[in-house]
């Protein structure tokens, strides 16, 4: 009976299996129809996982072996499956001939399934049990993704990005796991259940702190957390557009989801010794983020240094209470995904026709309004200016820190959303003072696009407004 | 005339959503059809004027009794909960200080739409952002709920950034982006402030009533009081953090200079009043030394700085900085009197320095220039809008009959009535009424007088459209100054409970 609840970790793997299977037999028809396969499943897969969350899962949750499944991870899995079909649905065009100016994508099979491959390991990763399923599971959810990254295989910067991004992302994993080790061995097993209890026991037991900052340092990695972010602007500009968009909330949220998973778990007691690495990573973070997004000229680029400065923000919540630093990550991972999709969708318009740089978006209030005003939102919501998507969920995250006392470190992570502001309002300013320099060919937003942007624009409105979502993560996270 | 409860707080919510529901129906018309915007906007406007009008009359009827105590008693609230998670409500209400300063910014969002009126291009942009902006300052002052109240006093940013710099003019990305960073950092400080009274309530409410009953740490309340204070003040221009609005005020169009400087300003000096003074009463009485130094400095650096500015505009701005200055020192001042005449400073610069950017724009318009030395004799090409400057700048250096003198009669005696570095400041600060002077004349002596320049003949006098504006913000002056027995009575209740707690 309780195998049932594991359906959706099956039906993902099945998902995987069967698109890779049929672009080998079927080369020719599955271009369309591996993209709708995708899109079926995973709104399939998403349904599936609500149900069970909503009907039947026990509070406490189940456990098979050293795979577990509780409200919570379910509404982690729910995170996972969303930010995989916004990047299925945003990379559909990228197939098409004039999709983009940075040349078309080929293989729609292999890249649907390495997609879901990914998310099958966040999934394996968020049920772990045991510090052995939590290590296969990260491996699983980032191989795919090396490979992601290097999709354009005639494109030298994706391959530079691609093979930065392997390089750099070995040496995480064995951060990772040299951190497992120490665990290990501070505990006697590799069970959380166990690594808990030593920790509890003894939480000034320096192996464990070894182990719990060497963990930081690989989860941070795949976090882009300062000062373990330089792969990220590379990776960010080389690899196709839907990759990116994928790098930047999905594997972010699997990340978040791992530190969650660790250190409001098992390693919950040496959270209070930890305080001053979290802050230190969390401000450098931002400063690193908040500096370097103001000098770049390219738009991915930009989009990695904000998204650096975004984690900063997302680390801080690691000094508040366990309940609440996690149902404030949610929130505001689903107000960061949905806020970055929309700007993506504008980056994808944009990107159509013209070189992916900021000054590409010269004259689009005129030509595009509706687009125009988008991309206001988005950059407000980035900012963190209600009643947007982004300020309801750094307002979570910033409580979590201060109901802890941390006033200092919410002054400079206001202070610092603050300097993005500067930043974030050269996009507007290019949109809608700066006279077009160079002629490019007009932005039209087809029925289906200007449908998207009506639509993607009231979800940042509502999800800086509506209390729903907010009552429905803290029913199966706590607060 | 006897409405049901539930219709007034029903009516309050209205003039926030008003302006806010105008702006999203706007966005459904053609860009091309600027003449059907601005009649929509003005319909709009008038008719939350009226709105607002209706309750300041059903207010004045049946004021709420202030019971003595120390928690302030709302008219037409309505309390209902937002985000259960954090205790977050959306709690409104008005008392006769939040009321009549929603009746100044409703006039002064309808004159401003008036006084846009030839604006040409991208006028839907123009009234759209126009209406957030009002609809932000509205919600902000009827709600008393702190997450509410940050949600609405922020939701003014975006619109106030977008529309300097589109429609803005000399170093105007510069003025913007200026006075965006200066008003957010003001922002980061009051939500430190906003979270700490949260949490160390116990009570973990964000109901401004609710924690104006508690009685928080001594330590506490001395970091938080001036976090929030400051914070606050920087959105109400204390000195030296007045450096935005000079820039931002005269980059930006008639309109919204006339709401930034009118009303937008004012919201600081509330949440000073409303937030950091009435709910942390023990940090207040040590910090106010600091804050009534920055004030005294405030009134006499602006006006020095005023005597020589050459743009009309600049002029203006740094007298606002003056004018400011002493909303601060009567606040400071910790008295009835005191902090009567800064509700009254408030409401009295609110309409003085509208009418005066207001009068500037229309000058501006006919001849293209705001630079004093380029203007000469203009009282012979437009005898209608010299005899409107002259009035305004008469209320703006404290005329006896003009609102201007009886707040700061007010202020003055209540900072003389209070501790011995009040008197001090009030002594300093009293000389600044003679720098005003001489800057507010030259100034009118130099533009208004003098031989008329070549052509200036042609340039016409004010049209009907531009002489509305101008009679309602000078007959408000006029009555605020010649009849303030009524608004001081009913102001005198609303400050009495913030002065218990203060007392305690």
């Amino acid at each position: 009976m309780s195998l049932l609840y594991f359906l959706p970790d099956l039906a993902l793997l099945a998902l995987a299996l069967a698109i890779l299977t049929g672009e080998v037999f079927l080369r020719k028809h599955v271009a369309r129809a591996s993209f709708r396969i995708a899109t079926g499943g995973l709104i399939a897969i998403l349904i599936l996982l609500s149900l069970f969350s909503t009907l039947t899962l026990p509070l406490e949750g189940v456990a098979f072996a050293s795979y577990r499944i509780t409200p919570s991870v379910v509404l982690w899995k729910q995170i996972f499956v969303l930010a995989a079909l916004a990047t299925v649905l945003i990379s559909s065009s990228y197939f098409r001939s004039s999709g983009s100016a940075r040349g078309t994508l080929t293989r729609p099979g292999a890249f649907y399934s390495l997609i879901l491959f990914s998310t099958l390991g966040m999934f394996a990763l968020i049920s772990a049990g045991d510090a052995l399923t939590f290590y296969l599971g990260l491996e699983l959810a980032s191989l795919p993704l090396y490979a992601l990254s290097a999709f354009q295989p005639h494109d030298s910067q994706s391959v530079e990005g691609a093979s930065k991004y392997v390089l750099m992302g070995a040496f995480s994993s064995t951060l990772s796991l040299f951190g497992i080790s120490f665990l290990f061995g501070a505990a006697g097993g590799l069970s959380f259940e166990s690594i808990g209890l030593a920790a509890h026991a003894n939480p000034g037991q320096p192996f464990l702190h070894i182990g719990a900052l060497l963990l930081l340092g690989g989860i941070g990695f795949k976090l882009s957390m300062a000062p373990l972010h330089m792969w990220a602007p590379d990776v960010y500009e080389g690899s196709p557009m839907p990759v990116m968009a994928f790098l930047s909330v999905g594997s972010k949220a699997a990340a978040v989801a791992a530190m969650t998973l660790l250190f409001l778990g098992p390693l919950d007691p040496l959270r209070s010794g930890m305080t001053g690495a979290f802050s230190l990573a969390g401000v450098l973070s931002m400063v690193v983020g908040n500096l370097g997004a103001m000098r770049q000229s390219n738009l991915r680029r930009f989009v990695a240094y904000s998204s650096i400065a975004q984690v900063g923000y997302m680390l801080l919540a690691f000094t508040g209470t366990a309940e609440g630093a996690r149902s404030a990550l949610q929130y505001n991972l689903i107000a960061y995904g949905a806020t970055s999709f929309a700007f993506y969708f504008v980056i994808s318009l944009i990107g159509k026709n013209r070189p992916e740089e900021i000054h590409s978006l010269q004259g689009l209030s005129s030509e595009s309004p509706g687009l125009a005003a988008l991309l206001v939102l988005c950059m407000f919501s980035l900012v963190g200016i209600p009643p947007l998507a982004g300020f309801l969920g750094k307002f979570l995250l910033f409580s979590t820190a201060a109901q802890s006392g941390h006033y200092v470190l919410v002054l400079i992570a206001a202070m610092n959303a603050v300097i993005s502001f500067y930043y974030y309002m050269r996009l507007l300013k290019e949109a809608y003072i700066s006279k077009p320099a160079t002629v490019f060919a007009p932005i039209q937003l087809s029925r289906a696009a200007q449908i998207w942007t009506l639509v993607l624009a009231i979800l940042l409105l509502v999800l800086g407004t509506c209390p729903a979502l907010g009552e429905y993560i803290a029913g199966r996270s706590g607060f | 005339m006897c409405f049901h409860d539930s219709i007034t707080s029903c009516m309050l919510t209205l003039t926030w959503v008003l302006p806010l529901a105008s702006a999203a129906v706007m966005m459904l018309f053609p860009k091309d059809r600027s003449g059907l915007i601005r009649w929509f906007t003005l319909t709009a406007n008038g008719i939350n004027l009226a709105l607002i009008v209706l309750l300041s009359i059903l207010f004045i009827m049946h004021p709420p009794v202030q019971t003595g105590g120390t928690q302030t008693v709302l008219a037409f609230s309505a309390n209902h909960a937002w985000f259960p998670l954090l205790n977050i409500r959306y709690h409104i209400g008005v008392d006769a200080i939040s009321l009549s300063l929603m009746f100044l910014a409703g006039v002064i969002v309808f004159c401003g739409t008036l006084a846009s009126w030839q604006i040409r291009e991208r006028t839907k942009e123009f009234f759209i952002l126009l209406q957030i902006l009002a609809a932000g300052v509205f919600g902000s002052f009827i709600s008393f709920d702190l997450f509410t109240f940050f949600v609405f006093n922020e939701l003014t940013l975006i619109p106030t950034y977008l529309l300097i710099v589109m429609f803005g003019s000399g170093r105007k990305e510069y003025a913007a982006m200026k006075l965006n960073l200066m008003l957010m950092g003001g922002s980061a400080l009051i939500l430190v402030g906003i979270f700490g009274l949260f949490f160390s309530s116990g009570i973990h409410s964000f109901d401004m009533l609710e924690l104006s009953q508690i009685h928080f740490d001594r330590s506490f309340q001395l970091w938080a009081f001036p976090a929030l204070f400051l914070g606050f003040g920087i959105l109400g221009n204390i000195f030296p953090f007045h450096i935005w609005s000079p820039d931002g005020h005269s980059s930006a169009p008639t309109a919204i200079s006339m709401f930034l400087a009118g009303v937008h300003m004012k919201l600081g000096s509330y949440g000073c009043l409303r937030i950091a003074m009435y709910l942390l009463p023990e940090g207040c009485r040590p910090w106010m030394n600091v804050f009534l130094v920055l004030a005294v400095a405030g009134v006499i650096w602006g006006a020095f700085v005023a005597i020589k500015q050459k743009d009309l505009k600049y002029m203006n701005a740094y007298s606002s900085v003056s004018h400011c200055g002493l909303v601060f020192l009567g606040l400071a001042a910790l008295n009835s009197i005191g902090l009567r005449g800064a509700v009254m400073q408030m409401l009295a610069h609110g309409f003085i320095a509208p009418a005066v950017f207001c009068i500037i724009g229309m000058i501006y318009t006919r001849t293209h220039t705001r630079l004093i030395p380029q203007m000469s004799g203009l009282m012979a090409s437009m005898p209608f809008l010299s005899v409107c400057f002259v009035l305004a700048g008469f209320a703006a250096l404290g005329l006896p009959g003009m609102a201007g003198f009886a707040a700061e009669l007010n202020i003055f005696m209540g900072a003389f009535g209070s501790s011995s570095l009040a008197k001090v400041g009030a002594g300093l600060a009293v000389l600044s009424i003679i720098i005003t002077a001489v800057y507010i004349l030259r100034g009118v002596n130099a533009v208004l007088h003098g031989p008329a320049l070549e052509g200036s003949h042609q340039l016409g006098d004010a049209t009907f459209a531009e002489k509305v504006p101008l009679v309602m913000l000078l007959s408000c002056i006029l009555v605020l100054g010649l009849y303030p027995g009524p608004i001081s009575t009913l102001l005198d209740h609303a400050i009495q409970p913030i002065l218990n707690n203060l007392n305690r």
